[in-house]
């Protein structure tokens, strides 16, 4: 594959990376390299990511690909690949920094997520030599090249002391902006990022709270779809924890549609998962119903789409 | 003179006759055992030598030989000690009763002419009345159990000088009966399901699992109560025929680990640790002893962890498993013990045990997980009818729960079983597990709704064909459990939700 290498003392090196502290003496890129001269948005979070993680990132990274906002990430598994996958689906232009060599392209995985940002107008970047393998303490350090292309940085779910706060402190000091969505507290996943916010993170719940901050992101026409186009999730293989069915649902779960008629046996374990999942043992903690009526509801419910059953055990109303 | 006394040796369960022919005559003096004898009868002539002497009958210097015949086949153990020693004593002419045709003799000697107890003497028995045996002579704590085949005449001895006399009519030996009553149980257990708050998903799983010798694999993070729930499983097994019983009872003798000369009255649970051996777990030995899945016949063999099993220990299982019998060959011998078992699995979902918990952080990536779980190979998840995801339940809140006991459990068991029972007494099998493709279309019939629903629900829940069967096995034990003929769309339903690795 052909790269382009730019050395620290080349013009065309761009200005934002000289800005910071320890700036990379050489960049090898392989795609469309002018995106690294255009205002990116970095959204970075934890490998493992949950479902509510998953939603978010999905909902988040879709409007800026939307808006043909680039957006920055690492081609880690987790939240990196579903940001890069998303932006993919959406039509938008993604720049990936890698941690290592282009010989030795991590996750292997993700190899093929690598060759389509190519392929489709993005950008792969890094500031290691070829054959440079895969070292534990690069990935932090390319955090700094991901926050420094971007104009802020999105956060969606960390854990306490993560890989994802090292990206947060780069940021800050850089100056960049800290956004992040809050976190559930009742997950380990949701302590970090809601620390990030206590310590000055901007508490963001929707893309306004993000592009009103930056006036050439606000500028940007958000581009209108046909949302149906785009429903199944199939198309997007996560590679994460989760399995191809939590994703799609976290799709369909965006089309909501309201007034659903539910019947009336439904009703009881309808109402409660509503709002939160749960599994079969804390729907028999909170109802009369017999241990047997309950499970036979439920594959009801579940060859009717109303919920889908989780692969940690818990049901979710997808309806 | 010569005399030829009978004895009895086992390979597996099936009894050898053996003629134990002993000659005196004159020559150099010595004592030769002659007819593939293995080391341990090759000892039993000094034990005879002794143990005679010690009656106080004096032993002459002359050529003895032993015979053991066929002589094409190797025995082993000491069972035949008794026989030599009552062999050399008639071709002394101390014992004068020539009428021994129908008479067996087993046991070992102890060197002051004591007789100890031996192993497989319950299938030893049984054996010896298909080659028209009437009498056997064996040791006193051996006679219990010996007594349970109510065909044969089972004389309980304490030493050797009281085998002379009672062959010598100088005695009168009243033979051993025991009445067996199945239902005089000693079913105390320690343990019980009520002790188990909560988990009723996992619960009402067990009880389908026992109700129909279902296997049944629990995975779940650590500290739920995998292991708790297994362990009470035995409480809500199904009481044993008397069939079963002696099923049981046969291969626990072999193992020698029958308690007191007792009948088995309680469905075994076999629970080895995970470093075991596939020969430890199949059985294994020069002449091969019964392993853990024999020793759980009709019972449950449960195996905790089980992907930190050895793979290749866990993979010789598949055979057994399906076949319900296990054939091992060694040099010399093919032997095959029955084990017809249901297995009781747990696994944690990851290796460091936290996927999925809300409670701990998992640690592990996801190659180190998948790489986990392929360490269960597809055949072998397919063994397991039911899989249950075992939750993290809040201990506080379930603190005041009423929880049912599990003789309560156990009744619906029994009930479901005696269906089955009744159901399969033409074939050769006991429960819905076994139940064969033919006769699966045969018993496991549903109506209309339900054959439409577990249909359309493999498309739309992703589950494989394998599952299938699984799923209408499952269905039958629910709808026996309800005590319906056929089965119908609630039970379908049910099964359908104890497929969780299925769906994942």
């Amino acid at each position: 594959m052909k790269y382009k290498i730019i050395e620290l003392e080349n013009k065309d090196f761009p200005d934002k990376l000289k800005r910071i502290k320890k700036t990379p003496k050489k960049l090898y890129m392989i795609g469309n390299t002018d995106l690294i001269y255009e205002e990116c948005f970095a959204i970075v979070g934890s490998r493992r990511i949950t479902e509510y993680g998953i939603k978010n990132c999905y909902n988040f990274t879709k409007e800026f690909a939307l808006r043909d906002i680039p957006v920055v990430s690492g081609l880690a598994i987790g939240t990196d690949t579903i940001a890069h996958k998303t932006v993919l689906e959406y039509g938008g232009r993604t720049i990936a920094v890698l941690g290592s060599g282009f010989n030795n392209i991590y996750p292997e995985e993700n190899i093929p997520l690598f060759e389509k940002i190519i392929e489709q107008n993005g950008l792969v970047i890094t500031e290691y030599e070829l054959n440079e393998g895969v070292v534990k303490k690069n990935f932090p350090e390319r955090n700094r090249i991901i926050t420094a292309l971007s104009e802020g940085v999105l956060v969606i779910e960390a854990s306490y002391r993560s890989g994802t706060s090292i990206t947060v402190n780069k940021a800050k000091e850089q100056g960049k902006k800290v956004f992040a969505i809050p976190g559930r507290l009742d997950n380990y996943l949701g302590i970090g990022v809601n620390n990030i916010i206590k310590k000055g993170g901007i508490l963001t719940t929707s893309i306004n709270d993000i592009v009103n901050i930056f006036p050439h992101f606000k500028e940007k026409k958000r581009k209108n779809i046909n949302e149906r186009n785009y429903k199944s999730g199939k198309q997007i293989n996560y590679n994460t924890n989760r399995n191809n069915k939590d994703c799609s649902d976290v799709m369909l779960k965006n089309k909501k549609i309201d007034n659903i008629e539910i019947k009336s046996e439904y009703r009881v374990i309808y109402d409660i998962l509503k709002n939160q999942d749960y599994c079969i043992e804390e729907i028999l903690l909170k109802t009369e119903l017999d241990i047997r009526n309950v499970l036979v509801l439920l594959t009801k419910m579940e060859l009717e789409g109303l919920v889908i059953n989780l692969d940690d055990g818990k049901y979710r109303v997808v309806k | 003179m010569l005399s030829i006394i009978k004895s009895m040796s086992l390979q597996g369960l099936e009894g050898i006759l053996i003629d134990v022919e002993v000659d005196i005559s004159a020559g150099m003096p010595c004592w030769d055992i002659v007819g593939l004898p293995d080391i341990n009868i090759k000892e039993s002539k000094e034990r005879v030598r002794t143990a005679i002497k010690n009656c106080g009958i004096e032993v002459l210097s002359r050529k003895y030989i032993i015979n053991l015949s066929p002589a094409t086949i190797r025995k082993d153990g000491a069972v035949l000690d008794l026989a030599i020693a009552v062999g050399v004593l008639s071709s002394m002419e101390i014992i004068n009763n020539r009428s021994l045709d129908d008479t067996i003799f087993v046991g070992e000697l102890s060197l002051n002419g004591k007789l100890n107890k031996v192993n497989g003497i319950l299938p030893i028995c049984i054996e010896a009345i298909k080659y028209g045996i009437k009498r056997i002579i064996l040791p006193k704590e051996n006679a219990k159990e010996a007594s349970i085949v109510d065909k044969i005449e089972v004389i309980g001895i304490d030493n050797l000088s009281q085998v002379i006399d009672y062959l010598n009519k100088k005695i009168i030996l009243v033979p051993e009966k025991i009445n067996i009553d199945l239902e005089k149980r000693e079913d105390k257990f320690k343990i019980d399901f009520s002790e188990v708050k909560g988990n009723k998903l996992v619960k009402r799983a067990l009880e389908i699992a026992a109700a129909g010798s279902h296997n049944c694999l629990l995975v779940g993070p650590p500290g739920t109560g995998k292991t708790m729930l297994a362990q009470r499983v035995p409480t809500i097994l199904p009481d044993l025929t008397f069939k079963e019983a002696l099923e049981i009872t046969k291969i626990h003798s072999i193992a020698g680990i029958l308690e007191e000369g007792c009948f088995v009255r309680k469905r075994p649970f076999r629970s080895p640790h995970h470093t075991i051996t596939e020969k430890g777990l199949i059985g294994g030995g020069k002449i091969p002893k019964p392993g853990e899945i024999s020793l759980a016949h009709l019972g449950v063999l449960f195996l905790d962890e089980l992907l930190e099993f050895n793979k290749n220990t866990l993979e010789v299982l598949r055979g057994p498993i399906e076949d319900r019998i296990i054939n091992i060959s060694r040099a010399g011998v093919n032997i095959s013990y029955p084990c017809n078992f249901m297995i009781i699995a747990s696994m944690n979902p990851c290796p460091c045990g936290y996927y999925g918990s809300n409670i701990k952080e998992c640690i592990c990536t996801e190659k180190q997980r998948l790489a986990y779980k392929s360490k269960l190979s597809g055949p072998m998840m397919d063994r397991f009818d039911l899989h249950i995801k075992v939750p993290v339940t809040d201990y506080k809140k379930l603190k005041e729960i009423e929880t049912e006991k599990s003789i309560t459990i156990k009744n619906r068991v029994n009930f479901a079983r005696k269906i089955q029972h009744q159901r399969y007494k033409n074939y050769d099998i006991y429960s819905n597990s076994e139940l064969t493709p033919e006769l699966m279309e045969k018993y496991c019939v549903l109506d209309k709704d339900a054959n439409d629903i577990l249909n359309s629900s493999f498309d739309k829940l992703k589950m494989s064909i394998r599952a299938y069967s699984k799923v209408l096995k499952v269905s039958r034990t629910i709808a026996d459990l309800d005590d319906k003929e056929k089965i119908e769309v609630p039970h379908v339903l049910e099964a359908l939700q104890y497929r969780y690795l299925d769906k994942i």
